[in-house]
C-alpha cells in the first residue's frame, strides 16, 4: 500500500529531527515524544493530499505550536513560551532545513576546539544543564565572567560556523 | 530527566545580549551537547507504536480520502517574489459570537431586523438594491455604475449582505467576490494607487484578476491577505478564528508574532500557501497553521451550491439557517454530530434544502412557522 509506505517514509525521515527540536523547548522526553507523534497524526489523517516537502513544514509548524502551548499551560513558564515564541525558527525554508545537520556537525567540530576556562563553561552550562550561579560557585569565579565567557564562546562559534561554510 | 530546563532564566538572561543568529547557535549548541549525551531515538519502534494506534482509524477514513485524492493540483511552489509579502498580525480579538446558545439544539438564531443587500457611501446613504427576491443574485460593473456614476470622486462604500442573502459583486478591477450571508465588503469605488484593498468582515470567495503592478489586499480584523492574481476563500468568525483557503494561484503569507520577528539569515519565515491548503488562525495558537482541505465546497459556493462532505450536521444545518434566515433548533441533539454529504441549490429556496436534507433519511426535518426544527 503505498500510502503506508509514504507515510513511513515521512516519519522515519523527520521523526528523530523533530523530536530534538522539541527537546530545545521542553525538557521531558515522553512530553517532547508525545507533541511529534500529534503531529504526525495530523499528517496521517489527512494523508492522501501531503507531499514530503509540505509534510515537513506543516510538522515543524506544527511541533513548534505545540511546544508553545505546552509550555504555556505550565504557569511558570509564561514567558519561555513568549521567548520561544520570538526566536524560534521552524525551518520552513528547506535550505534552513538542510542547513541544521551541517550546523550541527560544525558546532561539534568547533566544540571540541575550544581551551579552558571556555570549554568548561559552556559544558557546566548547556551539557550539564547548570544556572550560572552554581558554574559560578564551582569555579569560584563571578557570574558576570560566566556570562562573559558565554557571551563570546557563542559570537566566536557563530562566526567559526559561518567562516567555515563560506569555504567549503 | 526531569520535568524542567532549570537554567532558562539564564538562557533568556543571555538572550538578551544576543542577536537572532546567536540565540540560534546557543539552541544548536545545547542540541549537539544533548545528543552526544542521549541514546540515540529509535524510531523503528516509535513508528511500530504509532502504526499501532492509529491504524484502526485508517480504514475508516479511507474512503473519504480516495476521493479528495483526485480533487486538489499541486505541481509547484509559487514564491510570490513581486508581490509584497504579508504580515499576519497575531492579535486576539475577540468577536462577538454569531449565535445565541440559548438553548444546546439551536445553532443559528434568525435575524429579524435586517433587510435587503445593500450598498451604503462614506455619507451613510444607502442604496437598496432591488434583486431581492432570489437568495442569490448578482452585481455587474453596470450595476454598480448606475448607482455610483460619478467617477471624478472615488468614494468608499460598503456592501452589506444580510443572513439570508447572498451576492456576488464585480469590482472595478473586474475581480469578483462571492458573498456569504452576514458579510460586508468595504471598497472603493475606484482602485487607484500602487494596492487594490478591499476590507471583509464574514466569509467571501474572491476571484481576482491578474495585475502584478497591483497586488490585492484582503483585509479583516486579524488578517491581511496579499495576493496577484488568483482565487481563494477568506472566513472570519468566532473565537477570533481566521481561515484563508487557495483554490488556485498564489499566496505568501508571513506571520508576525505580536513583537516583530528578527530576520533571519534566509529571510523571515514565509508560509506559502499552495492550491488546496487552508491556513487557520485562531486565539490558542501563535501561529499559522496549515491544513489540506478539499476545494470542492469553496468552488460549489461560488457556483451557487451549498455543498459538503464529510461535514457535521450542525454545521450544515447553521449554514442553511444563515443562507435563509431562518433560526435552526435541533430537537434531537444527538444528531448535532451526524457525518453528511450534502449539496443543494441556494437559489431553489429553503423548502428544496430541507427536502433534501430529508431525503437523507438520517433525520427529520421541518419547518414550524419561521424556524427549522430537527429530530
Amino acid at each position: 500500500m503505498t500510502e503506508r509506505t509514504d507515510f513511513d517514509r515521512i516519519f522515519r525521515l523527520y521523526y528523530e529531527k523533530l523530536y530534538y527540536f522539541a527537546l530545545q523547548y521542553i525538557a521531558d522526553e515522553e512530553e517532547c515524544h508525545d507533541i511529534v507523534s500529534e503531529a504526525y497524526e495530523d499528517v496521517w489523517r489527512n494523508f492522501a493530499q501531503i507531499e514530503a516537502e509540505t509534510a515537513r513544514q506543516y510538522l515543524y509548524v506544527s511541533v513548534r505550536n505545540k511546544c508553545i502551548d505546552y509550555l504555556r499551560r505550565q504557569s511558570r513558564q509564561l514567558r519561555y513560551a513568549e521567548f520561544v515564541a520570538n526566536t524560534s525558527s521552524t525551518y520552513v525554508s528547506e535550505s534552513r532545513y538542510l542547513e541544521q545537520e551541517d550546523n550541527e556537525r560544525i558546532i561539534s567540530q568547533v566544540l571540541d576546539t575550544l581551551k579552558p576556562p571556555t570549554r568548561e563553561i559552556l559544558e557546566a552550562c548547556y551539557l550539564e544543564e547548570k544556572k550560572y550561579r552554581e558554574v559560578a560557585e564551582e569555579m569560584k569565579i563571578s557570574i558576570s565572567t560566566v556570562k562573559k565567557h558565554m557571551v563570546k564562546a557563542l559570537k566566536m562559534i557563530r562566526e567559526l560556523k559561518k567562516n567555515i561554510k563560506n569555504i567549503t | 530527566m526531569s520535568n524542567e530546563y532549570k537554567n532558562i532564566d539564564d538562557l533568556m538572561d543571555l538572550a538578551t545580549e544576543l542577536n537572532q543568529e546567536e540565540i540560534q547557535t546557543m539552541m544548536d549548541v545545547r542540541t549537539v551537547y544533548r545528543k552526544r549525551k542521549m541514546q540515540p531515538v529509535d524510531v523503528e519502534e516509535r513508528l511500530r507504536r504509532f502504526h499501532e494506534t492509529h491504524d484502526n482509524e485508517k480504514e475508516k477514513e479511507t474512503h473519504d480520502n480516495e476521493k479528495r485524492k483526485g480533487a486538489a493540483l499541486r505541481t509547484y511552489i509559487y514564491y510570490a517574489l513581486a508581490a509584497a509579502a504579508v504580515f499576519i498580525g497575531a492579535l486576539f480579538l475577540l468577536h462577538k459570537p454569531a449565535i445565541d446558545t440559548q438553548t444546546e439544539g439551536t445553532v443559528f438564531v434568525a435575524d429579524h431586523e435586517q433587510s435587503g443587500i445593500s450598498l451604503t457611501n462614506e455619507q451613510g446613504e444607502q442604496v437598496m438594491l432591488s434583486k431581492a427576491t432570489k437568495q442569490n443574485s448578482s452585481i455587474s460593473l453596470e450595476d454598480f455604475r448606475k448607482v455610483f456614476s460619478n467617477e471624478e470622486n472615488i468614494e468608499r462604500v460598503t456592501l452589506n449582505v444580510p443572513f439570508g442573502k447572498s451576492t456576488d459583486i464585480t469590482l472595478p478591477d473586474g475581480s469578483i467576490v462571492y458573498l456569504h450571508p452576514g458579510s460586508k465588503l468595504a471598497f472603493p469605488t475606484s482602485f487607484e494607487g500602487d494596492k487594490r484593498v478591499v476590507m471583509l468582515d464574514g466569509e467571501a470567495y474572491f476571484k481576482v484578476t491578474k495585475d502584478a503592478t497591483r497586488p490585492f489586499v484582503v483585509m479583516t480584523d486579524e488578517t491581511e491577505t496579499t495576493v496577484l492574481g488568483t482565487e481563494f476563500n477568506v472566513k472570519t468568525g468566532t473565537e477570533a478564528r481566521t481561515e484563508i483557503t487557495l483554490i488556485t494561484g498564489s499566496v505568501a503569507l508571513r506571520l508576525n508574532h505580536r513583537k516583530p520577528i528578527i530576520a533571519g539569515e534566509d529571510g523571515q519565515e514565509m508560509i506559502i500557501l499552495k492550491p488546496g491548503q487552508q491556513a487557520v488562525h485562531d486565539a490558542q495558537n501563535v501561529d499559522l497553521r496549515i491544513n489540506e482541505v478539499d476545494v470542492q465546497p469553496y468552488e460549489f459556493w461560488r457556483d451557487g451550491y451549498l455543498y459538503y462532505d464529510n461535514v457535521e450536521l450542525k454545521d450544515i444545518m447553521e449554514a442553511i439557517g444563515k443562507n435563509f434566515n431562518m433560526t435552526v433548533e435541533f430537537r434531537n441533539t444527538e444528531a448535532m454530530h451526524y457525518k453528511m454529504r450534502f449539496i443543494t441549490e441556494r437559489n431553489h429556496g429553503v423548502d428544496a434544502a430541507i427536502d433534501m436534507m430529508n431525503r437523507m433519511k438520517k433525520v427529520a426535518v421541518r419547518k414550524e412557522g419561521n424556524k427549522i426544527v430537527v429530530d
